[in-house]
């Protein structure tokens, strides 16, 4: 495959600082890259020094030849930028900023082909929904309707190579899916090479072909969203906790910020929790975000609880879908509850299989229960709900009716 | 397109009616029909055209009224232009042609010249401007260079050496002024402008720098536009940002002391003039700059016009063009502000 970008011992100092350190790394004809990394990790700096804005040591190639001796308009044939949008200081007009494109070409004065130059306009326009905002003033566009603007300017640029910085900052959901969903077109369709700057790490993931993940100033990965995408990687750089987990219905893996690390303080109170149908995942995050030490079951396995448990890497006493408990998990479930102070039974249904939780409780008279309110859980024909109601007799049963009081009786147990 | 071309022809009317009635105002009135006349017949050789008026009639417009005329409308299309090509590259629409120190430096050399009291002429210039334009230059070159980082001159610290050095100079201008009072008023005077007494020398004096200078300039019209998106974008625009920006930025600053050197520092037309064209036909350099020229040009006519005939005295061209221009400006802002910036 032809290398349209070779980057070799790419290294950039400014002020004594080093910003980037010993960058290598080659990019294919027609590839989507993203550069994914932390604020301050050296994302722009290495952009600009791709696009030779910068006074790098190191060599990059462009088609083969060191960029340095392109001249800018040779360059700017081979190479768009769209940059984050911004106000111009005197207010030009939609289509002259459009027009400006086409600078590349333009010689002398003039440009050449008069009729293709006007068609690759018209094409960007289209393209980026911006024709009907051709007459308007540039300055007076909302913040999408600018960075539609810019990005038409590099379409008409027509080049084999666009980069991309940030653009989708400053552009809510729709706008941000609409632009990288027409780049991604012209990456997919007229085989432009697009390297891109993502904020959004899931963008990034959804649809890049490789992902350059740099963190102070070095790479520490480039591949496929599926290698780099994981939580190692990324927690660390961003320090903070995050779930990784498959977006089935978009076929690519997700990322779910949790929160930023704190030092929480390791509980020593171990707490044991009785959910499933999804009742249990707030619960379980946050308790865990807490550092209680927490373990989960009998739930059948499918269940989403059990998903939240196994990316969180919790312990969960599963079961197959539908069946009896067998005699292993509920040993192990006698013993997660005898080493336990505290025992959760969150709102969750109990039927014919389940019901055995509740059941295997009552050997536990001295347990700290807290038991979250459910008017409607019963499927077993009132079984349940008498148990619940034997269960609230005890004096070390608490039943709370909403989730505040479940935190509070948590933290009230000694 | 049509709406070019009418204000174009506007134009041309505006300004052939600001000529002749600025030719005929003064201490003498003179009628249109003979200026008309004056005028066709020098530049067709036919003299017998205007013989039944007197010689001093014809003296007064053909060599006081039509050059003062010439030079103000040549003076004022010069700082205009380079108003435009400030602002533009600056990206700043407070800046005018003495944003980076010119005036203080030409005010300066000027100042010298009129106290060292030493007179002559090379080429129709008098010692007096011959130092306000190596002021100028001297200062546009210490100015670039303490805001030069290797290859680039950022905007900020162009702007900021600029106000700097012009703070400096002013300072010592005072000293000087103090410790010769005796040529107090003429420093003044020279300091807010004055197209008196400029005859045909005087427009060969600046003709080459207006010329030249508007050339260089409509030649990267295209790339000034372009500059506005900032260095970077221009640059990935195929722009050459730092050589072109170094070449018009001497071209804008060569044509200023030019005409400062000729006509002594006048104020706000710079300034305002790119503003108001710009209100009309929208920021594209190809546009602004040459109807920038005749909007400057036209405009200190009538300045220097009313400067030279409202009252017995002559007053300062820059006094008035601070005068008219001000409020204008400020309507015109009111007005069409939401379209501009």
């Amino acid at each position: 495959m032809e290398k349209i970008i070779k980057v070799k011992n790419l290294n950039y100092i400014t002020n004594g600082t080093q910003i980037l350190k010993d960058i290598n790394f080659d990019i294919n004809k027609g590839e989507f890259i993203s550069i994914i990394g932390p604020n301050g990790a050296g994302k722009t700096t290495l952009m600009k020094c791709l696009s030779d804005n910068l006074d790098y040591t190191g060599n990059i190639d462009l088609k083969g030849k060191p960029i340095k001796e392109y001249s800018k308009k040779e360059k700017a044939k081979i190479i768009s930028v769209v940059p984050q949008e911004y106000v111009l200081p005197f207010n030009f007009k939609v289509i002259d900023v459009v027009k400006m494109g086409r600078n590349p070409y333009r010689e002398k004065n003039s440009i050449k082909n008069k009729e293709q130059n006007k068609s690759l306009i018209y094409n960007a326009m289209i393209q980026t929904n911006t024709y009907e905002l051709r007459n308007r003033f540039y300055n007076s566009l909302s913040g999408g309707e600018k960075q539609r603007v810019i990005t038409a300017r590099a379409l008409a640029q027509n080049t084999d190579v666009v980069f991309l910085d940030e653009v989708t900052s400053s552009l809510d959901m729709h706008h941000e899916l609409e632009i990288v969903e027409l780049i991604h077109n012209l990456n997919r369709e007229e085989g432009v090479t697009v390297v891109s700057i993502m904020h959004d790490l899931n963008i990034a993931s959804r649809f890049s072909d490789r992902i350059i993940f740099i963190n102070e100033g070095k790479i520490v990965e480039y591949d496929v969203p599926e290698k780099v995408i994981n939580v190692e990687n990324l927690s660390k750089a961003y320090h903070m906790e995050m779930l990784i987990r498959d977006n089935k219905l978009l076929n690519y893996k997700e990322i779910v910020p949790l929160r930023i690390n704190k030092n929480i303080e390791k509980k020593n109170k171990k707490i044991h929790i009785i959910c499933g149908g999804g009742t249990g995942e707030y619960i379980i995050e946050k308790l865990f975000s807490h550092k209680y030490e927490i373990s989960v079951g009998i739930i059948h396995d499918g269940d989403s609880d059990v998903r939240v448990c196994d990316s969180l890497d919790i312990k969960c006493i599963k079961e197959k879908p539908f069946s009896e408990f067998s005699l292993k998990a509920v040993n192990d479930y006698l013993e997660e509850i005898k080493g336990s102070e505290i025992v959760i039974i969150t709102d969750v249904p109990f039927g014919k299989h389940n019901i055995k939780n509740l059941k295997l409780l009552k050997e536990f008279k001295n347990k700290n229960i807290i038991i979250l309110h459910n008017d409607n859980r019963d499927f077993i024909n009132g079984e349940s709900d008498k148990m619940i109601e034997d269960l609230k007799k005890r004096e070390k049963v608490h039943y709370a009716y909403n989730l505040k009081e479940l935190f509070d009786y948590i933290d009230k147990i000694e | 397109m049509k709406k070019n071309k009418l204000f174009f022809i506007l134009l041309t009317v505006i300004m052939i009616g600001i000529f002749s009635v600025s030719l005929s105002l003064g201490a003498a009135k003179v009628g249109i029909k003979d200026i008309v006349n004056i005028i066709y017949g020098k530049i067709s050789g036919n003299e017998n055209i205007f013989s039944y008026l007197e010689d001093s009639t014809v003296y007064i417009i053909w060599n006081i009224r039509f050059p003062r005329i010439i030079v103000s409308l040549f003076i004022g299309g010069m700082l205009s232009i380079a108003g435009v090509t400030y602002q533009g590259i600056l990206k700043n629409p407070m800046a005018d042609p003495f944003v980076l120190g010119i005036s203080s430096g030409a005010a300066l050399g000027a100042t010298i010249g009129i106290i060292s009291k030493i007179s002559f002429n090379i080429l129709g210039l008098n010692f007096i401007s011959i130092m306000a334009f190596a002021g100028a230059l001297l200062v546009i070159f210490i100015v670039y260079n303490i805001a030069r980082i290797k290859n680039e001159i950022p905007v900020t610290t162009l702007l900021l050496s600029g106000i700097a050095m012009s703070q400096f100079l002013t300072a010592i201008l005072s000293t000087i002024m103090m410790l010769n009072d005796r040529d107090l008023n003429k420093i003044f005077f020279w300091t807010m402008g004055s197209l008196s007494g400029k005859g045909w020398e005087s427009i060969l004096n600046i003709l080459p720098y207006a010329g030249l200078g508007m050339i260089i300039l409509m030649y990267y019209a295209k790339d000034m536009d372009i500059l506005l998106l900032g260095d970077e974008s221009a640059k990935n625009l195929g722009v050459e940002a730092d050589r072109v920006k170094k070449i018009i930025l001497v071209t804008a600053s060569v044509i200023t002391a030019a005409s400062v050197s000729v006509s002594g520092i006048i104020g706000f037309v710079g300034l305002i003039v790119p503003h108001i064209v710009r209100m009309f036909i929208g920021p594209k350099h190809i546009k602004l700059l040459p109807l920038s020229f005749v909007t400057g040009g036209g405009l200190m006519v009538i300045c220097d016009t009313i400067a030279r005939s409202i009252i017995a005295q002559e007053i300062p061209v820059g006094i008035i063009t601070a005068i008219l221009g001000g409020p204008f400006f400020i309507y015109i802002l009111k007005k069409k502000k939401a379209e501009v910036f």
